[in-house]
């Protein structure tokens, strides 16, 4: 049996779906849904989803980030990251997801798929820890 | 006073540290079993290059597959749990080098294991790194003196060589290893003794050898113990090497041992397996002579214009049942330059160090030999082969022609000559003078059982009465026509005193 790979049915699902109309787009899910069930492909359903809108995000300029921080972010913070991410990745549309870790003691960590900024205090402490013992 | 001191340099340390704020790429482990994890992002990673865990543990990607990144962790991986963030460092694993490395015992990560405290160094080295290429090397052309006379006579080692020990277990593999090591005291040599899956009790016994004999002074020692990891074990012998190269890289000598490289093949099948790469014979993966060929191309000499230092490596192969045309000791053997073969036979008959002259071969070392060494030792290969085939065939009859006797009686002191206990190397001018006898026929009417009697006083007597010829071969590399009649003249006196 032939074995497709998750990006490359993301890729069809996407070129597919983009310009259909609302009726053709729910024959493409349902389609779809068949596909992943026929090749087993259920399980992976999650990280499809994920890839098809990594994918969308990409091609249309969207970008979404996930912000941790010890406690609620203030609103000047925010903009301020929207103004930064928008800058840095040159793209429109920034989103901001915002997960509140007391663990990161201060600071913030701002997560734009696999890319990091880690300014957290707990970061920090780390780093200093590891400079320590390596002197 | 002292406790302000550490309070104030603890202080000045936290004030001017700044923290490094980098966009860094970060993965997600979805897997995690026996020392490998699968890590899903990570889309940007290198081969070989380092990831962090969590918990501080290192990791190394090894397999970049499209959808997720199989790494090997260097360290204890209890810890690692499914979801764990893992974080690119951008840099290839590497691991500190320095002076302050000699007389040390590290890990595979080049982390002190002494107990002797932190090692200062302020250099670091790749230990995956392309070998020297073709025109900064230069052809071996200077002696590595093992101190073994079997070795140094028969199977000569230059520096810049790669000559594989090969030999059942309890064969005297590593025994010739240390000897060699042991004799490089004063010989302007750093050693660096790889140790892979070895017990730490044979280790620490090792270690403690080493320093009885001063050998510490030059010698680092880095070890994947048998307790830890397969991926410590693949590391180690690339961070032997690549301390190795600190030293070449500044013109000295250097002499790497790997003991042994079987483990080592072992280690890596043990890690492909589990990072699902397809096995092939012996279940080795397809790769496996190149594990081992771009390791000891690393061995070479550099010429002048490159600082003209070398590597010389010693790989030990551990055979079975003494089948060296196994696939791990085949691959060794065509990738070194020559073999040091021992032979479990020889060594239960007493014949210490148990070298088999016939399987054994140096194919660069001749031209390193010195010149009084070759005047000696020259036909002796040949004469031990002939010697074997005709006491094979001396067993069938005891009707001997004069010529096949003596050729007999010279052969069996030529073994009992090349006989060496352990730790008890033999300076060069030595192991000339008594070549010199035993090939120009003055040990040849002593009975065979007072041969190694003989050697000693013959030493002790020679040196003390000719000493000229001794000096000539130190410095000179060959004895002069008037040292060499006063050697004689010295011989026959001890003869004649010695058989009375």
């Amino acid at each position: 049996m032939a074995t497709f790979k998750l990006n490359d049915i993301a890729r069809a699902v996407y070129d597919a779906s983009k310009d259909a109309s609302s009726s053709e787009r729910a024959k493409i899910n349902e389609n779809v849904v068949k596909f992943l069930a026929k090749h087993r492909l259920m399980k992976e359903s999650k990280r499809l989803l994920e890839k098809i809108r990594k994918i969308e995000d990409e091609e249309e300029g969207n970008l979404t980030a996930t912000v941790t921080t010890s406690r609620e972010l203030a609103e000047k913070s925010h903009t301020d990251i929207i103004h930064f991410l928008k800058h840095y990745y040159d793209v429109d549309k920034v989103e901001i997801k915002s997960e509140i870790d007391k663990g990161v003691i201060g600071g913030a960590k701002i997560q734009v798929g696999e890319d990091v900024l880690d300014l957290t205090i707990s970061n920090k402490i780390h780093q200093l820890q590891a400079k320590l013992l390596r002197n | 006073m002292a406790k302000n001191n550490i309070v104030d340099n603890l202080r000045k340390q936290i004030e001017n540290f700044t923290s490094e704020v980098a966009v860094e790429k970060v993965g997600k482990v979805v897997e995690v079993f026996d020392g490998i994890a699968k890590i899903s992002g990570l889309s940007d990673i290198k081969a070989s290059e380092m990831v962090t865990f969590p918990t501080g543990v290192v990791g190394v990607a090894l397999n970049l597959e499209e959808e997720f990144v199989g790494v090997i962790i260097l360290g204890e991986f209890a810890d690692i749990k499914e979801g764990d963030e893992v974080r690119a460092t951008g840099k290839i694993l590497e691991v500190n080098v320095g002076d302050a490395l000699i007389g040390r015992v590290v890990n595979a990560r080049g982390d002190a294991i002494d107990g002797k405290g932190a090692i200062k160094t302020t250099q670091t080295n790749p230990i995956e790194k392309v070998a020297p290429g073709v025109i900064t090397r230069q052809s071996v052309d200077q002696p590595v003196s093992t101190g073994i006379k079997a070795i140094d006579a028969i199977i000569p080692i230059g520096r810049g060589q790669r000559e594989l020990i090969i030999g059942d277990r309890q064969t005297g593999k590593t025994a010739i290893a240390i000897d060699a090591i042991l004799n490089q005291k004063g010989q302007n040599m750093v050693c660096v003794y790889v140790s892979i899956g070895q017990k730490d009790s044979k280790l620490r016994k090792l270690q403690a050898r080493l320093e009885e004999g001063g050998a510490m002074e030059y010698t680092v020692i880095v070890s994947a113990g048998a307790s830890e990891s397969a991926a410590l074990s693949y590391i180690a012998p690339y961070t032997g090497v690549s301390i190795a190269e600190y030293f070449m890289d500044k013109g000295q000598d250097v002499l790497i041992i790997y003991d042994d490289l079987s483990k080592h093949a072992v280690a890596y099948r043990e890690i492909s397996l589990l990072l699902r790469r397809p096995p092939g014979r012996e279940a080795y993966p397809g790769d496996v002579f190149y594990l081992h060929s771009r390791l000891l191309e690393r061995a070479c000499r550099r010429n002048k214009e490159y600082g003209g230092g070398s590597i010389t490596a010693l790989p030990i192969i551990e055979t079975q049942a003494g089948d060296i045309s196994a696939y791990i000791p085949t691959n060794v053997i065509s990738i070194t330059d020559g073999q040091i073969f021992l032979e479990t036979d020889l060594f239960y008959k007493g014949i210490r160090p148990a070298v088999n002259v016939g399987f054994s071969v140096s194919r660069v070392g001749s031209s390193a030999q010195i010149k009084a060494m070759k005047k000696v030792a020259g036909t002796l290969k040949l004469d031990l082969a002939q010697f074997r085939e005709l006491e094979a065939f001396a067993q069938f009859g005891s009707d001997l022609d004069d010529a096949t006797k003596r050729q007999l009686e010279r052969g069996k002191r030529a073994v009992e000559v090349l006989k060496q206990p352990q730790y008890a190397p033999v300076i060069v001018e030595h192991q000339v003078a008594i070549l010199y006898a035993l090939v120009k026929g003055y040990m040849d009417d002593v009975p065979v059982d007072k041969i190694k009697e003989f050697e000693q006083g013959l030493v002790e007597y020679t040196e003390r009465s000719a000493p000229q010829f001794f000096k000539d071969i130190r410095e000179k590399k060959m004895w002069e026509d008037a040292s060499e009649e006063a050697f004689k003249k010295a011989l026959t006196d001890f003869k004649a005193g010695f058989m009375k």
